[in-house]
């Protein structure tokens, strides 16, 4: 890495994405343009929920800047057969970089841990609202119920093993959380 | 094949490091697995916003599930989703409860003042009846009075508010408390079941002054089938307030 390459932002030492590190990622990613970025979103969400689950403090911005990195790594000339596991390694080498940094802010880390979530449960339960009204009744009947009633028998009245009781439920769940995510951002 | 307890594992820290770091190498690349986890998480959030998780693992959730703002905000979910879809299962005994039966205290404390106004309101009703007046608010319908008090912050209530409508009640009367601050005019109150509005009230009387005021809505009580219920108070088109309770079976 020489201190006289244009790619480095001078002071920070931090790669930014180009266009040609976009393209090169797009490329990699999918030969496929409309694929590549279906696959983009689905392996930052992979990387955000890695770093969420390590304990990291901002897993999208580490998300991104994993991203970044495979993307430089593609511009020099990597050659990358398995995308995916080498977006792993540079998320293992992030979440120790982070480790080594939050021992430094623990204190500020710890309190930012304990915020609980204010104000804006009402909005979000406005939009979870909008939400639950927008799904179909056969979805919205079933998720209802999974909360309110005993799985077991639920499960017996629909045929199916608990576990898919589940799994259906949570697919709605998830379909709930985008939907008011949405909702939530837009506002 | 990777079970439940390995999930939870895996999300609260409970693995050695080498035995973690290979699981989530694992799960990065198998679809499947990223499923199965994401759907233990979406379980450990709804089972700890509703007061259904040991003490230890409450910590453990705080401590590793909830560390950034990525996370709160599928905390405030699981929270929303709990006021508009409340559990009716019986739950797990445990500290977490200590809480929820000290609110249950003061609740049966605030509904035994309420059946006494019950009395009082359906004399009022008969009087009004008799009477033959005519309300701009939605008048009392003929038939048995139930009145029930929710404060400000059932929304926020784990326990959740909970009644058996006995029969032969044609009105639901419920008084919703307000913050301090909040006795301004509402133009209506909505009442929704799972996000499907089910009644509206235009406009809301107000009772009392602050800071006991109560804004006071009349439900026909064929409308309230068994289910959970959110209220919000509007003003100006704005919501302003939330209510919630569960009409049991």
């Amino acid at each position: 890495m020489r201190e006289d390459d244009p790619k480095i932002s001078h002071g920070r030492k931090r790669w930014e994405l180009d266009r040609e590190g976009w393209e090169a990622l797009m490329a990699a990613l999918a030969p496929d343009r409309d694929l590549a970025g279906q696959n983009y979103e689905e392996l930052r969400r992979r990387l955000t929920d890695l770093f969420a689950w390590e304990g990291c403090s901002l897993p999208d911005q580490l998300a991104d800047e994993a991203l970044n990195r495979l993307a430089r790594k593609l511009t020099e000339g990597v050659v990358i057969p398995h995308l995916d596991r080498y977006a792993f390694g540079i998320a293992r080498f992030l979440i120790q970089e982070d480790l080594r940094a939050r021992h430094t802010r623990q204190a500020a880390l710890r309190e930012f841990s304990n915020q609980k979530p204010t104000g804006r449960l009402e909005s979000t339960t406005a939009a979870l609202e909008e939400c639950l009204a927008g799904l179909p009744d056969a979805n919205r009947r079933l998720i209802e119920r999974y909360y309110a009633e005993d799985r077991t028998v639920l499960a017996r009245e629909f045929g199916i093993s608990v576990n898919a009781l589940r799994n259906r439920a949570m697919r709605i769940r998830e379909e709930l959380f985008q939907c008011v995510s949405r909702k939530c951002d837009d506002t | 094949m990777v079970n439940r307890d390995q999930l939870i594992a895996y999300l609260l820290h409970q693995m050695a490091e080498e035995e973690r770091q290979a699981f989530s190498e694992r799960w990065f690349v198998e679809p499947e697995l990223r499923d199965e986890l994401r759907m233990a998480e979406a379980d450990l959030l709804d089972a700890y916003t509703r007061g259904e998780v040991s003490r230890e693992q409450h910590k453990q959730i705080e401590r590793y599930l909830l560390a950034s703002s990525i996370q709160r905000q599928k905390l405030e979910f699981a929270q929303a989703l709990a006021t508009a879809l409340p559990s009716a299962r019986p739950r797990k005994i445990h500290w977490a409860m200590v809480g929820a039966v000290a609110a249950g205290l003061v609740l049966v404390a605030a509904l035994s003042t309420v059946i006494a106004r019950n009395r009082r309101l359906e004399n009022e009703l008969a009087y009004l009846q008799s009477q033959a007046l005519s309300q701009p608010q939605p008048a009392p319908p003929r038939g048995g009075v139930y009145a029930i008090f929710l404060p400000a912050g059932t929304l926020r209530s784990r326990t959740g508010i909970r009644l058996s409508l006995p029969t032969g009640v044609d009105v639901f009367h419920l008084e919703l408390g307000l913050e301090p601050g909040q006795d301004g005019e509402f133009d209506s109150a909505v009442l929704s079941i799972s996000g499907r509005i089910v009644f509206r009230q235009q406009p809301v009387s107000l009772e009392g002054a602050a800071p006991l005021a109560r804004a006071s809505l009349w439900i026909p009580s064929k409308l309230l089938a068994p289910g959970n219920y959110t209220i919000r108070l509007e003003s100006s088109g704005t919501p302003v307030a939330y209510y919630s309770f569960t009409v049991l079976r």
